[in-house]
């Protein structure tokens, strides 16, 4: 846009101002008809005309040239052949000229007209060769590529301080906002950074609400619950022995409820992913063996055997608290449909891009049909074993890893059992 | 008869906690609010034995109140918290507190807790011992490093006292737990680990040249006697 402007103005300064010598092109006419006659002239005319100029020779009132004289030119002929030498400007931009030329003994008429071209715009017009034309173009050059870098170095910075704050927002940080200047500025990316932090506060709150919601869900939750156990106690050392199993499963009952509440909160937790928080470089192999050393008396308990394969390190970026949640409920799960004196196999293995989970148990394994459904909130495998849980634990797993961008996968083990994978993306730091 | 603070804002379940304790014989004393707990520890001359206090109150939370507290009084402090937030109970613990129920909790479990805590250490033997610089008192509950003396909470002199007393051997967390905080270890259970990073930087501040403890994964923690 910007070339094509620098252009045109160039060129309509030279059409105005570089005016060809008419005599000049006169006598030159004349000297062409002589050498070789009409059908010559014809032919040099043509590349006139592409320059906005049209000529024509006439003897005696005759045009000479067969093509019909152009418009203007018929308009103003009576005046044109009045004087010896004639220029007239019926339009501002349209120049007529007449002029007496002498071939050999005959006196002929040159006219001639210079017009913008019809349809496009006034075009280069240089008698005086291509070389102030080439400068020209360098010029048009030199100043589009002056201009360009003035625009790009005042789109540069504010497009770079949009980045940052986009990116620090992407990486958790919800508090991050452009602010001034840019916001205050006018323009389309003032705009558009009034969007960003309009978007960043509304983000920002939403989660921060969801947060506290989480909370006083819970608290709300469980302050009945735990006056409704404290009441149930106090009247239990009041009742009669036979009335002592109906209190202890009202007990129990708490227990469950305030368990299925813990992990709706946890599911809840997950699902809100990581948003607000910062993924930090989370040591998998690291983890593995903590929480296997935190499940060793829930395994001596149950009198079950743990391995571990894992290497030295396995780091990614992720989320500690949520990861290491869903390997507690792997575990978890292992330890609880494992037979006595079975082993449950923990493996963590770096992939090319990411890190591989698994955990096997040799415990009674789920009908091939289930497996899919195993990631399913309330779940529960028709092969009539029913976990002690709430329903919700492989659910949480799945959406953990999935909030990390990896997946999860359920197979049964030749030989019996279950095997679960979760395979982890990222770079892996040694 | 031993005397228990508890301060939590929900009226109903104090007066039902309350009930329960004075039926097992525990004077109970109730607060509603942080700030007049703080301010029944700055006026009474005889303290109570033992605080359950609650995380989430209106005003100056419970967490807020036991940095407060602590730094005038090491009596047992108990959490409650209804929040199920898991990073309030290490928080908890960080602060001095040394114990932590989250509601809705067995009150039998409570009682147990409480029991454990008000019980000082009478297991084991009553003589002074010392590991390095570091010396202990028994019958006093009173630790030193050199001439400096420690404040601990009594969870953190009954971990210091169960270290001390295996000096330079492993004891395991499970029997850290027994000792230290009178109760079966749980299923994730960092309790001992933190009340063990406290007790390590009293000991380091103390003196530099004082014995430290080691942890050894899977198993436990060892206080090191000094090679001289």
């Amino acid at each position: 846009m910007i070339s094509a402007l620098v252009m045109g103005r160039i060129a309509r300064e030279n059409y105005t101002t570089l005016t060809p010598d008419w005599h000049d092109l006169a006598s030159d006419t004349a000297a062409i008809y002589d050498a070789a006659g009409i059908d010559a002239v014809s032919s040099w005319a043509r590349p006139l005309q592409r320059r906005g100029i049209q000529i024509a020779l006439l003897e005696n009132g005759r045009n000479l040239l067969m093509s019909p004289l152009p418009p203007p030119m018929e308009d103003n002929l009576p005046r044109l052949l009045r004087d010896s030498e004639i220029i007239l400007h019926p339009k501002s931009d349209v120049t007529l000229v007449g002029l007496d030329i002498v071939s050999g003994d005959r006196t002929l008429r040159f006219l001639a007209m210079r017009a913008p071209p019809r349809g496009s715009g006034p075009r280069f017009f240089s008698p005086r060769g291509q070389l102030p034309m080439l400068i020209e173009i360098l010029v048009s050059l030199f100043v589009i590529g002056v201009v360009s870098w003035l625009i790009a170095r005042s789109m540069g910075k504010p497009v770079e301080q949009l980045q940052r704050a986009v990116r620090r927002v992407a990486a958790g940080d919800l508090s991050a906002r452009i602010g001034a200047p840019l916001v205050q500025s006018k323009d389309e990316l003032g705009q558009l950074a009034r969007d960003f932090d309009h978007m960043a506060n509304r983000i920002e709150s939403l989660v921060e609400r969801n947060r506290w919601l989480l909370r006083d869900i819970s608290h709300e939750l469980r302050s009945p619950l735990a006056r409704l156990q404290l009441a149930l106690e106090l009247g239990r050392g009041e009742a009669q022995s036979t009335v002592q199993p109906y209190f202890d499963r009202a007990s129990r009952e708490i227990v469950r409820l305030d368990e299925l509440i813990a992990e709706m909160l946890a599911l809840s937790r997950a699902e809100e992913g990581a948003a607000g928080m910062a993924p930090e470089a989370v040591d998998l192999a690291e983890m593995a063996r903590d929480r296997l050393d935190e499940a060793q008396i829930e395994l001596d308990n149950r009198g079950l055997k743990a391995s571990l394969d894992a290497p030295e390190t396995a780091v990614l970026e992720g989320h500690s608290v949520l990861l290491g949640r869903a390997l507690d409920n792997l575990i978890s799960n292992a330890i609880k449909f494992s037979p006595a004196g079975s082993e449950i196999q923990l493996r963590v293995a770096a992939l090319a891009n990411g890190v591989q989970i698994s955990v096997e148990d040799r415990g009674p394994g789920v009908p091939e049909a289930e497996l899919s459904q195993l990631f399913s909130p309330f779940y529960r495998g028709s092969n009539g074993l029913r976990a002690n849980g709430q329903g919700l634990g492989l659910a949480i797993v799945e959406r953990i890893v999935q909030v990390h961008g990896g997946r999860c996968l359920a197979a049964n083990r030749e030989g019996g059992g279950l095997s679960m994978t979760l395979i982890l993306p990222g770079s892996v730091k040694p | 008869m031993r005397t228990i603070l508890i301060v939590d804002d929900d009226l109903e379940l104090c007066a039902l906690l309350a009930d329960y304790l004075r039926r097992e014989d525990f004077e109970v004393q109730l607060a509603h609010d942080a700030e007049t707990a703080l301010a029944r520890f700055a006026r009474d001359q005889h303290p109570p034995d033992l605080l359950i206090l609650d995380v989430m109150m209106p005003g100056k939370d419970g967490l807020t109140a036991l940095r407060e507290l602590r730094q005038r009084h090491q009596l047992p402090v108990i959490i409650l918290s209804a929040r199920g937030d898991p990073a309030d109970r290490v928080v908890g613990l960080e602060l001095g507190a040394d114990d932590y129920l989250s509601k809705p909790f067995l009150p039998r479990e409570l009682l147990a807790r409480v029991r454990a805590l008000l019980r000082r250490g009478s297991a084991g033997s009553d003589e002074p011992l010392s590991v390095g610089l570091l010396r202990l008192q028994p019958t006093e509950r009173r630790a030193w490093v050199g001439e400096t003396e420690l404040k601990l909470t009594g969870a953190e002199y009954s971990l210091l006292l169960a270290l001390a007393r295996q000096a330079g051997n492993v004891v395991n967390k499970a029997s850290l737990t027994e000792e230290g905080l009178g109760r079966p270890i749980e299923r994730f259970d960092r309790s001992v680990d933190v009340h063990v990073s406290r007790l390590r930087r009293k000991l380091s501040t103390a003196s530099p040249l004082a014995p430290g403890i080691e942890s050894v994964r899977g198993s436990g923690y060892l206080l090191t006697r000094p090679s001289a």
